[in-house]
């Protein structure tokens, strides 16, 4: 299993794992992002649509539970699980069929609430665990496909 | 001879909340927001969120708002509903809906984009919408909700143009997340509102954020929020939490307030409304309505209960598109990612 660490120090360093997903990442491609609120989780998407090239806003997707942008021509689709309850919401997300058809890259915010069998159903998946460190720190650890 | 105005069944189904509307014209004739009161009548129980719960609401809720505004399915004109944004499970309830029953009647459909429904219901002539008369064209619009936060510039009903928007983080969810770090319960806008107002203002300082001119970001005051809590702990009494909030709801508006003044500067505009979930923010139409005298500008706020997604506002953007012909057909599809009508220049 290969790892990456980060040590984030600014709102800038977020670059450059966005850049090293950015070059990496394929459509039909899952990051699962974990990590507590305001960890900076949708701060990375965006860094990371920004370096796909996507001009599209890129806004927290915690109210509309997800939101879809275009990086070029993939579809890229940003969810935040946060708000789900049960797992039978899930469906009424409609995120099971997209993930199936695997035609645009996946950011997906509390993955946990998507249980671990499900998730591992789907692949290739990148792992982004996210912390908050002392002194505003964020250390990034993640575990590639 | 007048002509005979027409009668909207306005269907709303974006996100958490499924809301039916009856207008003839651009009055309200019924509103009905599903809920689990309409529920405890009609039996049952309700899924918390999105697509099943609005199929368990669809049909009794568009059966009320016919009851409620004394009007049959052979009265209407038109059927309208949300075409997005939102959630697409969601919205395909309602566009299904909508289109089933355009087949069976052989009405017109009318496709609507939410947030342009959220800015054209400030023209509803209904005076229990906005408790006095519509807006008139052209107006500055603040649409504040726990999904979006937008500054709109409406020059006619067709054409409203993007000044600025959140880049991160919604102002209501700026609420919502806040009341979480401090184990409030969810939806947080209105249990801040209520613990604030018994608030000192002035013993915590929130950074405003650094964004172009017209646009928000609240990312940060959360973050700020997190970190204070992470020092000091959670508030040890009602008082202090309440301080603490209110300076943090304070920032929130703060934020929203440099955005509209910003805006009114840029379209030396006399009049402004405010629309969305948030705008039932008591301290907040406290602050527009001080700054709207004191600029001399004609605001428009919609009464408490029409704040949050609502079936009028969409049969109010229906009527709009009706009287410039704008019909849709049964090949138009619900769109998870809708741009306004007119995007920035």
């Amino acid at each position: 299993m290969k790892t990456l660490d980060w040590t984030i120090r600014s709102e800038n360093d977020w670059n450059i794992p966005a850049q090293f997903l950015a070059n990496t990442l394929q459509p039909g491609t899952v990051v699962w992002l974990f990590g507590p609120m305001g960890v900076g989780k949708t701060t990375l998407v965006q860094c990371i649509c920004a370096h796909l090239g996507c001009i599209d806003p890129i806004q927290s997707p915690s109210f509309a539970i997800m939101n879809q942008y275009l990086c070029g021509t993939v579809p890229v689709y940003h969810a935040d699980l946060y708000r789900i309850e049960h797992e039978d919401e899930l469906w009424d997300t409609g995120i099971y069929p997209l993930l199936e058809e695997a035609s645009g890259i996946f950011f997906i915010e509390w993955p946990q609430r998507i249980p671990e069998r499900i998730r591992a159903e789907f692949q290739p998946a990148y792992i982004a665990n996210l912390d908050i460190m002392p002194d505003y720190e964020r250390s990034f650890h993640l575990i590639l496909p | 001879m007048k002509a005979k105005l027409p009668v909207i069944l306005a269907i709303e189904s974006s996100c958490d909340d499924t809301s039916i509307a009856i207008l003839e014209g651009l009055n309200v004739c019924s509103n009905v927001t599903a809920s689990q009161q309409i529920h405890t009548e009609f039996g049952g129980v309700v899924p918390e969120l999105a697509s099943r719960a609005h199929q368990q609401h669809i049909v009794p809720a568009v059966q009320k708002a016919l009851w409620d505004s004394g009007k049959t399915l052979q009265d209407l004109t038109h059927i309208a509903y949300t075409q997005g944004p939102g959630l697409l499970g969601s919205l395909l309830v309602g566009a299904s809906f909508a289109k089933g029953l355009a087949l069976s009647t052989g009405l017109p459909l009318v496709p609507v984009n939410h947030m342009e429904a959220h800015v054209l219901a400030l023209t509803l002539s209904d005076a229990d919408y906005l408790q006095r008369p519509g807006i008139e064209f052209p107006f500055l619009c603040l649409t504040v909700s726990g999904g979006h936060s937008q500054l709109v510039w409406v020059s006619d009903p067709l054409t409203i143009q993007l000044l600025g928007e959140t880049k991160d983080d919604a102002a209501g969810e700026a609420f919502d997340k806040g009341a979480k770090l401090l184990g409030l319960p969810y939806p947080g806008g209105p249990v801040v509102d209520r613990i604030a107002a018994t608030g000192m203002l002035g013993t915590h300082r929130f950074p405003l954020p650094k964004v172009p001119a017209m646009h928000f970001s609240f990312s940060g005051l959360k973050t700020s929020l997190l970190y204070w809590i992470q020092k000091n702990g959670r508030p040890k009494s009602e008082q202090d939490l309440a301080n603490l909030l209110a300076d943090y709801q304070e920032a929130i508006i703060d934020v929203l307030m440099k955005g509209l003044e910003e805006a009114r500067m840029y379209t030396k505009t006399p009049r402004v409304a405010l629309a969305g979930g948030v705008s039932a923010n008591s301290r907040l139409r406290i602050r527009v309505e001080e700054w709207a005298n004191k600029h001399n500008i004609e605001l428009r706020i919609p009464k408490l209960g029409y704040c949050t997604d609502n079936g009028a506002m969409i049969g109010a953007a229906a009527y709009w598109k009706i009287q410039h012909g704008l019909l849709g057909s049964h090949s138009d599809q619900a769109q998870a990612r809708m741009p306004l009508p007119f995007q920035p220049h």
